[in-house]
């Protein structure tokens, strides 16, 4: 039961109007500094340079920022909810590591020519397999220590898969851009990447926003959960194919950008009254914001080499994790589950 | 007992592995009855419950309101049978109003706001149960008679006409223990109530019947005094009870193990 309350409308108006401002920046940052007039003009009309910067890298620049953090927040959310713990984040559980591992595999090797389809769907089937093996090696009653653990050898495996991709490499080129793919980013990403992720995005945000109402009950355990009428095997491959549509698709066209899952739900959480259901819509807008204000960092930032907007989330988003370990010890010591 | 049962079960089996954790289970639960299920641990009691909600396969029939279970959709399933289980888990810091208001999970489209009978029901149950007094505050400050009471006040605010409670008392003090059996036994006045209780005293003392499970078998579904005779809990539970009278019943008070 959706409460429409003040606190959460404030809440999403803020959160709209934040990722909507940090677009519009993101428009404007870059090697040619735009003020906020020329970014509009560029968006809807001219052929000048304005226009074709804004139009042509900006934009798809910016709407992949906003899509993948919105899928990333959304998608921590979700498995938050399912698994009942507020530290389930895609990057811990090895999904974007097996995504990584099988879109390397087609990029170093040049399968089916490197801006088809196949980058994507490769990074689907891998992040597929790893949410699909945690949920079915941690089982029903996933206890935190299984769940994390399992999710700790899924990512060593879909590390230790990549590391073999690049070392038998065919050519140092392909180990390289191979390497700094996996480091994400969204640099020079064209319209291409946009049109080619998009459709995943939709369909894991569908799938989620479908299986949301179920984690309220879920708060119960997933006895009481089913004796209300949860359809529990359904939730959960909603969540798994949801996830593995969403991060999949991010890190083919992103490469590998870790914890906006984590930390966008942890932000807005307490605004919802711990509400795992409530909590997914603020959650992809402030992964969206996350994603948006990271990728504007590492343009402005002045360093010789552009930064990498995945170094970025895992250098701010490694020391939240052991922050929120750190507070919720002793919860988590305590907790049967 | 007049009527057709509420809920019914013949010749319930129950199978993990090659074991037989229920075998040929019969049950009846009437409208008007508090019946408090006993039984060493690993019995089977919780299985039973568990397949009775329809949580785990079962071989054999359960009727529900007249109806195979079966034939029921998970949600209409879960307006007519209310589970409650062990242990009163709650994964996330919200109100005791927030979880109270998921007994309503089966009644509404979980995307529209709550009717007016869904608030109704969430105030009653909290009002019947004391725990309006901190509805507002998160679940996990609780302590764990309070918590034992959300949860109830959670499978009441379904208003199923049944309501299975597995150890609905376990963990609890003398007090809480009280309270939330005649909670039950008030509730049981609108439905039938089935309580998985490991208390004799206080089984014998709130329930107007008795089902006595050992080995996966029922062996006594009777009234307490004659289910809880000293002969059976005896040969089932391996104890010596001392009888006794307290408020016109016959009850059991655990004195030793028998060797």
């Amino acid at each position: 039961m959706t409460r429409a309350d003040p606190a959460g409308r404030t809440l999403l108006a803020g959160l709209v109007i934040l990722v909507a401002a940090l677009a519009v920046l993101s428009l404007m940052v870059g090697p040619a500094r735009l003020s906020p007039q020329e970014a509009f003009a560029g968006l809807f009309d001219g052929d000048g340079p304005a226009g074709i910067i804004v139009r042509e890298i900006r934009l798809p620049r910016t709407l992949l920022a906003l899509m993948i953090g919105a899928t990333l927040g959304l998608s921590g959310a979700a498995l938050q909810g399912l698994l009942r713990n507020p530290l389930a984040e895609p990057a811990l559980f090895g999904a974007p590591q097996a995504a990584a591992a099988a879109a390397s595999f087609v990029i170093a090797f040049r399968l089916f020519g490197a801006t088809s389809l196949a980058v994507p769907l490769a990074g689907i089937a891998g992040a597929l397999v790893s949410i699909g093996g945690l949920v079915t090696i941690a089982g029903r009653r996933a206890s935190l220590t299984v769940t994390l653990l399992a999710g700790l050898a899924l990512a060593s495996f879909a590390g230790a898969a990549t590391a073999l991709i690049l070392n038998l490499a065919p050519n140092p080129y392909a180990a390289l851009e191979i390497a700094f793919w996996l480091l994400g980013s969204l640099e020079d990403r064209s319209r291409d990447h946009l049109l080619i992720a998009t459709p995943f995005f939709i369909a894991s945000w569908i799938m989620l926003g479908l299986a949301a109402p179920a984690f309220r009950a879920l708060t119960l355990g997933e006895d009481a959960a089913e004796s209300l009428g949860v359809a529990i095997e359904r939730t959960r491959l909603l969540v798994v194919v949801g996830v593995a549509l969403g991060v999949g698709a991010a890190v083919a066209v992103a490469g590998a950008i870790g914890f906006v899952g984590l930390v966008a739900p942890h932000l807005v959480r307490r605004a919802v009254g711990s509400d795992p259901a409530r909590v997914c819509l603020p959650a992809a807008l402030a992964g969206a914001a996350l994603l948006l204000a990271a990728d504007i960092a590492v343009r402005i930032v002045p360093a010789a080499v552009e930064l990498k907007v995945g170094v970025v989330t895992a250098l701010i988003g490694v020391p939240f994790f052991i922050a929120m370990i750190f507070s919720e010890r002793r919860l988590l010591d305590g907790a049967p589950s | 007992m007049s009527g057709e049962p509420l809920l019914q079960a013949r010749a319930l089996t129950v199978r993990l592995g090659d074991r037989a954790v229920v075998e040929q289970a019969d049950l009846d639960l009437h409208a008007g009855e508090l019946i408090a299920l006993v039984g060493p641990n690993g019995a089977g009691k919780t299985t039973l419950m568990r397949a009775l909600a329809g949580l785990i396969p079962a071989q054999g029939a359960i009727t529900v309101n007249g109806r195979p279970a079966s034939a029921l959709a998970a949600r209409e399933r879960a307006r007519a049978i209310a589970y409650l289980p062990q242990g009163h888990a709650f994964h996330w810091p919200m109100t005791a109003e927030a979880i109270v208001a998921l007994g309503r999970y089966p009644h509404a489209d979980p995307f529209s706001p709550p009717s007016p009978a869904d608030r109704d029901a969430v105030a009653q149950a909290l009002r019947s149960t004391a725990t309006d007094a901190f509805a507002r505050r998160p679940v996990t400050t609780l302590s764990g008679g309070e918590r034992a009471r959300v949860a109830l006040a959670r499978a009441l605010a379904t208003q199923a006409p049944i309501i299975l409670a597995d150890e609905p008392t376990a963990a609890l003090d003398a007090r809480h223990q009280l309270i939330v059996l005649q909670l039950l036994r008030d509730a049981a006045r609108s439905g039938a109530v089935l309580a998985i209780i490991h208390d004799l005293t206080l089984a014998a003392r709130f329930a107007d019947r008795v089902i006595v499970m050992a080995d996966g078998r029922i062996v006594a579904d009777a009234p307490p005094d004659q289910a809880l005779a000293p002969e059976r809990l005896a040969k089932v539970f391996g104890i010596d009870v001392m009888m006794i009278d307290l408020d016109g019943r016959h009850v059991p008070v655990p004195r030793r193990p028998i060797d």
